[in-house]
């Protein structure tokens, strides 16, 4: 029998493959409560931050971005209600990355979630994606002091 | 409810080593073969464990005299721990990922991911919002705004402790008024820094720490501890003692069109002198 | 004197209790406190300083606990110099704290500190208290930094070779 613990796991790792890493925007609505809470601190994105939609845009951004987006997981830590993912994402800037035009360039980037899941459903997110290093390796904005 | 141990060794980690900047702790909590993975910007390559970790608060501490992090969370199984957490701090000290300090408050996320062993920290992965702090750090204030002022005041305090004198005239009045100078003070910028070539001579390495950063209107006012090696003669009469000497400081000025135009200061003058020996204690 | 003090800690409070809220009302109550400790109404301190209120040490004094260790130590500066008086020349007040500069002044008639006998002079010095208050509107710390080495030159302790500044 499974604890919560480890259900809510294979709640995030299906999550991650499905969305992210396949594009299966609509898997959203099966796991992502529809008051959902996102608490995403990279202020460069004009995503909304409630309801499933917000999920629903950060993955399309990036999905669209980068066609070939995929998070590798380096390590899911979950505790009770929680669950962590450590993870590197890669992929092509072969896309309109929000309001970047693509420049071709591939990225390798560190991203870390965290989860409160309830009933199954993931009811709130907060999310450490390394956009600073994404704007370096893209080559915008990457001086000190710059935007 | 108790938290576990390997929680409680990142709690210390931050509460004792960040906030309170004590690092003698440090092999308590790392382990020997600790690897960081994700070494944050400016920290040294190579080096000790003791050295590799004592850099974060070192850097943090430096650019934020006043950095306090707040736990949020942790969340652990197993070997990992993985933390998210808030630091709240004021750019009141050295240069922060190119920045130079300007006073400004900042508030931004990072996590993190710890594997334990045997009680410490082995291998370490983290996630701050740099981008956010960056963005924050380089924020251009308002002509004529407080955050304009604090930012005078605090690049002033800085060029004076990078000794920097020639840079006065981009932020000092020419006809600068100072309210409490040294005997025989020539006016204007002139006299303002042979007044401090008066601390420079005497400890080389004098620094000027904020604690406390107010504005209103046109008036900033920083109060701070000062620091330095007494390798100089002081005012021609007291010869070098060697010892490392710090005293309270407060200095007041104001501010118009980005430039300061009067200053006031109150120093524990008697504190020095009674340090290098010259006055016994009271 | 007693009624004095207790009608005007009551019209304080008929206004609502001593929430500082504005910086303009931090001002005026700052004013007020230099004005009456000024007039020898040393008391106000109890309604300005909150239970845990500590003033830190700095310019070779110890740190002090509590309201009334600071107003005992302020009665033995009134008891060397019984014409005390500080003269504000600047306050700021920002966030939750407040800084003033000014110049104390009095006639050294008492023994100060119990090391110095009273030499009749007027003296003068410059000095600044910085206060961070709570939510209640109370002073709950103070920091200061006072030219305490001009004040001993002008009490003859110390040798008049130069005076704090730069």
């Amino acid at each position: 029998m499974a604890t919560e613990q480890e259900r809510n796991k294979a709640v995030i790792l299906q999550m991650f493959e499905e969305t992210w890493n396949r594009g299966n925007l609509d898997y959203i609505n099966l796991v992502v409560a529809e008051d959902f809470r996102d608490n995403s601190p990279t202020h460069s994105f004009t995503t909304p931050l409630l309801g499933r939609q917000a999920l629903y845009y950060a993955v399309k951004g990036f999905r669209e971005g980068f066609s070939d987006f995929h998070f590798q997981m380096i390590q899911i830590v979950a505790e009770g209600a929680r669950v962590t993912y450590l993870g590197r994402a890669t992929g092509t800037h072969d896309g309109t990355f929000f309001d970047i035009p693509p420049t071709g360039k591939k990225v390798s980037l560190i991203g870390m979630n965290e989860f409160h899941l309830v009933g199954g459903k993931i009811v709130e997110r907060w999310s450490f994606f390394d956009m600073l290093g994404m704007m370096q390796q893209l080559g915008i904005g990457a001086g000190p002091g710059g935007h | 409810m108790a938290e576990s141990y390997n929680k409680q060794v990142y709690r210390r980690f931050v509460e004792e080593v960040i906030n309170k900047g004590n690092i003698s702790i440090i092999p308590e909590l790392y382990h020997p073969d600790y690897v960081d993975h994700s070494a944050p910007p400016g920290a040294p390559h190579g080096g000790t464990v003791f050295e590799q970790v004592a850099a974060v608060p070192k850097m943090f501490r430096g650019a934020f005299p006043d950095v306090h992090f707040t736990i949020e969370q942790m969340v652990e199984e197993g070997d990992w721990v993985a933390t998210r957490v808030t630091g709240r701090a004021q750019h009141l000290g050295r240069p922060f990922m190119g920045m130079n300090p300007t006073g400004r408050k900042v508030t931004w996320g990072s996590m993190g991911f710890f594997r334990m062993k045997d009680g410490k920290i082995i291998e370490h992965y983290g996630q701050p919002d740099l981008l956010g702090l960056r963005t924050q750090l380089a924020a251009k204030p308002e002509p004529g705004s407080l955050d304009e002022n604090r930012a005078v005041v605090t690049r002033y305090v800085y060029e004076v402790n990078m000794q920097n004198f020639d840079a006065f005239d981009e932020f000092v009045d020419p006809n600068f008024v100072d309210h409490d100078p040294i005997p025989n003070q020539k006016p204007g910028i002139p006299g303002l820094k042979d007044a401090y070539r008066m601390f420079t001579t005497a400890f080389p390495d004098v620094w000027f720490t904020f604690e406390d950063l107010i504005a209103e209107g046109d008036m900033v006012i920083g109060r701070g501890v000062i620091e330095g090696t007494h390798t100089g003669n002081f005012m021609g009469m007291v010869p070098p003692t060697g010892k490392k000497l710090h005293w309270t400081g407060t200095r007041m000025f104001r501010v118009k069109n980005g430039k300061v135009t009067e200053g006031w200061i109150n120093l524990d003058f008697l504190g020095l002198l009674q340090q290098m020996g010259v006055i016994p204690q009271t | 004197m007693t009624a004095t003090i207790n009608s005007e800690i009551n019209s304080s409070n008929s206004k609502g209790g001593n929430q500082v809220s504005t910086a303009e009302e931090r001002k005026a109550a700052i004013h007020r406190m230099y004005d009456e400790t000024n007039k020898g109404n040393i008391e106000i301190l109890n309604e300005m300083l909150a239970d845990n209120f500590v003033s830190y040490g700095g310019a070779g004094f110890q740190d002090l606990h509590g309201p009334q260790a600071f107003i005992d130590l302020y009665r033995t500066f009134v008891a060397a110099f019984p014409d005390l008086k500080f003269n504000v020349q600047q306050v700021v007040v920002g966030d939750d704290m407040a800084a003033v500069r000014g110049i104390q002044t009095g006639t050294h008639l008492g023994n100060f500190l119990g090391m110095v006998p009273a030499t009749g002079k007027h003296v003068e010095w410059t000095g600044t208290a910085i206060f961070r208050y709570n939510a209640e509107g109370k002073i709950v710390e103070r920091w200061q930094d006072l030219d305490n080495l001009s004040l001993f030159q002008q009490l003859g302790v110390i040798p008049a070779f130069g005076s704090a500044g730069g």
